[in-house]
């Protein structure tokens, strides 16, 4: 089971060692992020990308720093980019597009591990439609983020595209962070929904980056909000091309991959085995086939609409 | 070694009355048993056959005990069930789901 998202492998170049950076904050949930950088639009980029929680940011004591982390560009190879945090340098690249991955991954887990103290976390896409809150765990790659994307684009509200945080009571609260696409999923949605438009002041450059989108239903409330049950688990695969198929998925099958997705089981412990095995117990749970996202979108609205019926196609 | 022991022949151990293991969480799923131990590093999913025969395992049954009475909730033909028991149960001690059963050592 993964206990943290992948970082990727950081690339080598240039040792740098001065740079002329000033510090930004910002609130994430109660965590306060510093942001030591001489990039210009960095800070407000990952501002965009990891929205605060309203109503929860004065909850910080002020000069409290939860995590800090630097990121600057050497002044004289204008491209070559250093990243350092807890006073270790963690990365040093040519490349903006790992760069800016490398710090969304970082941040997430910073958040991730927070929020780990108090609730249980699965890598995992998390919506809700009429009421029932919805899980799509996955691995990296099974689609988690597009089919979320596709959702919040059919007005589902949007709560995670990576990390569900789920109460001990099976309800979901929103993990603080926008859609992040790869380029060849951006493209899928833009053509599924030509009105989306990316979020953010940083575009990729090249294949590597990520593009964001930020879902016009994502729930701001934050801080002390139940948010809905439970009522869904749909385990998505990409099949381009091919029919969308949604199929029932037997329980001790989802809750194996529950196990294997949570992100933290073995903090937790049977704590966290008890939400899971009540997720699957009071779910249904289904396959979701998706070649095209239009017809996944509809298909789940369907079935949240009927629910309680057989496996639908 | 128990499950060594539990493999020696389908007689040997008809005496023997296995214990679970103690601790160890018990959910069910959809009809099949999940166990899970304290530090949730192992978790096992037992189906309605192996759960019935975790269920007998409670130090009063023997192992010829288990057989008939599997025997009979399932209706099936004795011989067939006592390699499938002998199987299961050296299984469960193998993965340290059972303690070992008084005289096991003797």
């Amino acid at each position: 089971m993964p206990s943290s998202l992948a970082l990727g492998t950081p690339p080598s170049p240039p040792d740098i060692s001065v740079a002329d950076w000033r510090e930004e904050e910002f609130a994430v949930l109660n965590l306060r992020i510093a942001l030591r950088t001489n990039e210009p639009g960095l800070a407000d980029h990952l501002r965009t990308i990891f929205p605060g929680q309203e109503g929860v940011v004065a909850t910080v004591p002020p000069g409290r720093q939860d995590y800090v982390v630097s990121c600057v560009r050497n002044q004289a190879h204008q491209r070559a980019y250093q990243v350092a945090t807890g006073g270790r340098v963690v990365l040093r690249t040519w490349d903006r597009d790992a760069l800016a991955t490398y710090l969304e991954r970082s941040i997430c887990n910073a958040i991730a591990e927070h929020l780990g103290h108090r609730y249980v976390l699965i890598h995992a896409a998390a919506l809700a439609h009429g009421g029932c809150g919805i899980l799509f765990p996955g691995a990296s790659g099974a689609g988690k983020s597009l089919t979320a994307a596709a959702l919040a684009a059919n007005g589902f509200q949007y709560f995670s595209d990576e990390v569900a945080v789920v109460t001990d009571d099976g309800r979901l609260r929103p993990f603080p962070k926008v859609i992040s696409l790869k380029a060849d999923g951006w493209r899928k949605l833009a053509e599924a929904f030509p009105f989306v438009a990316p979020a953010g002041g940083w575009l990729p450059s090249g294949e590597g980056g990520l593009y964001h989108l930020d879902p016009s239903h994502r729930l701001r409330s934050g801080g002390r909000w139940a948010g809905p049950p439970v009522r869904f688990i749909i385990v998505p695969s990409r099949r381009a091309g091919a029919s969308t198929i949604l199929e029932p998925l037997p329980k001790p099958a989802a809750l194996t991959l529950l196990l294997e997705q949570s992100l933290n089981l073995r903090q937790l412990g049977t704590r966290a085995m008890g939400v899971l095995v009540r997720l699957v117990k009071e779910s249904e749970c289904f396959t979701l086939a998706a070649g095209s996202l239009r017809e996944a979108g509809s298909l789940v609205a369907r079935l949240t609409q009927l629910r309680g019926g057989p496996g639908l196609r | 070694m128990h499950a060594e022991r539990l493999r020696t022949g389908a007689k040997s151990g008809e005496h023997r009355l296995p214990l679970r293991a103690s601790g160890l969480l018990e959910y069910g799923v959809e009809g099949q048993l999940i166990l899970c131990e304290p530090s949730v590093e192992q978790v096992h999913f037992l189906n309605a056959t192996a759960a019935a025969i975790w269920l007998l395992c409670d130090g009063r049954h023997t192992e010829a005990d288990i057989v008939a009475e599997l025997a009979a909730l399932f209706n099936w033909d004795v011989p067939g069930v006592e390699s499938d028991v002998r199987e299961t149960l050296a299984d469960f001690l193998r993965k340290g789901l059972l303690r070992a059963p008084p005289g096991y050592d003797a």
